[in-house]
């Protein structure tokens, strides 16, 4: 393996802890999914009976709330997973386990690298998990789009997520 | 052919106003075990944090293999091995995993990663905890994957920081034997330990080290020397007159009052001095209590060149290790 690739390990090594700390896996997975069934349709039958009241202004068009919230939903969390995993990594450094590292031929610059691509890439494993959750529920995230629109709002999305999370691994 | 593959001069290593680390220096030849034997917080984990380049270098210079520690420590990295003195295994890992993700940290290629996880197992015994989770593992067990982690690479020189710290005096053996045979396969090895017996057994050569300073270096058996072959302690109704009488003998190297009796070093044969000695102390008209000959040990060694008992126990107060961890 070329020295380049050297953050693999470290990104590897994550997502091996990740799978194997079984409750947090579940909770972290499960979470936002129930968040969004039990506050989103609870709220959403109360917001949706106040708003329908209300004139659609020239030029806009009307969404649920479960929509509305989806996409907050994702944000919100994106910022709890990544706040999560920077933790970790501070952890790492107090209990010493990343002296091994520190000691090691690896360049540090790869360590963060790693540790941002696998908050990143749990990050993107929520955000599917509650897209296909939502539309399930009745989130109409891409409603009226074409299939080339809705492949563009999929990068959008996942491009947002990315650069939201790294901002909170890190700051 | 003697090769030195550390070099350290004049090392000092300050925590802000405390001197952990005063101008140590040291060379330890290839191949050799080479312990550092000294009480909590003496400085020996600092020295090594130094060595492997976990902490700058303040002052002074530290070659390992050729490579110069702060211009070189990618080098210097890569050639060497470390076992920490606290676990340092993830817990959510298993036994493999932990050797894999080492392997892949030095960039060892995937067959030779395979093989070597097989063999070192197999050195350790750990084979048939081969996917079990470290959190699963006893200490003995663990200490035994960290070893097996440090050889991973193959290095040239392996660190270890209090080895058999906390472990069972059976699985202390067992540690003393797989060091033994990492160091005939050719592994040279610095050590760190404040335990006498420890550094006695295992080292070809000890420093021990207190406040921070080298006070001595030499194999076990010349350090032992340096105290004579035997030590002779009684206990009297006068001591300082006993001392007196007893300085005069032949075969005496020197005698020191102690707390409660009068302590000789002896030239020669112990055991045919003493009857001569107790008689002359007997003549002099001073009662003897209790009389003791022994082979000096390395508590003996430590006490003559510090002038004190090694301070036990992890209870030290505050040390330059806490200082080091608050920092880090």
């Amino acid at each position: 393996m070329a020295m380049e690739l050297g953050f693999l390990t470290i990104y590897w090594r994550d997502m091996v802890r990740y799978v194997r700390y079984k409750s947090l896996l579940f909770s972290s997975l499960l979470q936002p999914a129930l968040w969004l069934a039990f506050f989103g349709i609870a709220m959403s039958s109360n917001f949706d009976r106040f708003t329908s009241g209300i004139p659609v202004p020239p030029g806009g068009y009307s969404i649920g709330y479960l929509t509305f919230m989806g996409a907050g939903m994702i944000a919100m969390t994106t910022l709890f997973t990544s706040l999560y995993g920077g933790i970790i990594f501070l952890f790492d450094k107090n209990w010493g386990l990343m002296r091994e590292i520190l000691a090691s031929p690896l360049p540090r610059t790869h360590i963060i690298v790693g540790v941002g691509l696998s908050g990143m890439t749990k990050s993107f494993i929520q955000v599917v998990i509650i897209t296909l959750f939502g539309l399930l529920l009745g989130v109409r995230f891409f409603a009226g789009y074409s299939p080339l629109q809705v492949a563009i709002a999929v990068v959008g999305i996942f491009a947002f997520v990315g650069i939201f999370s790294l901002g909170f691994l890190f700051f | 052919m003697t090769d030195t593959i550390i070099e350290v001069r004049d090392l000092s290593h300050w925590y802000g106003d405390l001197k952990a680390v005063d101008s140590v220096g040291f060379s330890v030849e290839k191949g050799e075990i080479f312990s550092f034997l000294g009480p909590n917080g003496a400085g020996k984990s600092t020295v090594i944090n130094i060595l492997i380049t976990l902490l700058p270098i303040q002052s002074g210079e530290a070659k390992i293999a050729g490579y110069d520690v702060t211009r070189e420590p990618e080098k210097v990295r890569s050639s060497i091995g470390i076992v920490f003195q606290e676990t340092t295994l993830d817990r959510d890992m298993t036994v493999s995993e932990i050797l894999e993700f080492h392997g892949r940290l030095y960039s060892m290629p995937v067959e030779v990663r395979r093989s070597r996880i097989d063999d070192l197992l197999a050195l350790v015994e750990l084979e048939a905890k081969r996917d079990t989770l470290t959190k699963h593992l006893s200490g003995g067990m663990k200490r035994r994957l960290e070893m097996a982690r440090g050889l991973m690479t193959r290095p040239l020189v392996l660190f270890l920081d209090e080895p058999t710290l906390g472990l069972d005096p059976q699985t202390r053996m067992k540690t003393w034997e797989y060091i033994r045979n990492v160091n005939k396969e050719g592994t040279t090895i610095f050590l760190t330990t404040h335990y006498m017996d420890e550094a006695d057994r295992l080292s070809d050569r000890i420093s021990i080290i207190d406040h921070g300073r080298i006070v001595t270096t030499g194999s076990p058996l010349e350090l032992k020397n340096l105290l004579g072959e035997d030590i002779i302690f009684m206990e009297t109704d006068d001591d300082t007159r006993a001392g007196a009488v007893i300085k005069g003998e032949k075969g005496i190297r020197s005698v020191q009052k102690k707390e409660k009796g009068v302590l000789a070093l002896v030239q020669g044969d112990g055991t045919k001095i003493l009857p001569i000695i107790m008689e002359r102390v007997l003549q002099a008209g001073i009662g003897i209590q209790t009389v003791n000959l022994k082979k000096p040990s390395m508590d003996d060694v430590f006490v003559h060149f510090t002038g004190r008992e090694i301070r036990d126990g992890g209870s030290g107060g505050p040390s330059p290790r806490s200082a080091d961890r608050k920092r880090e």
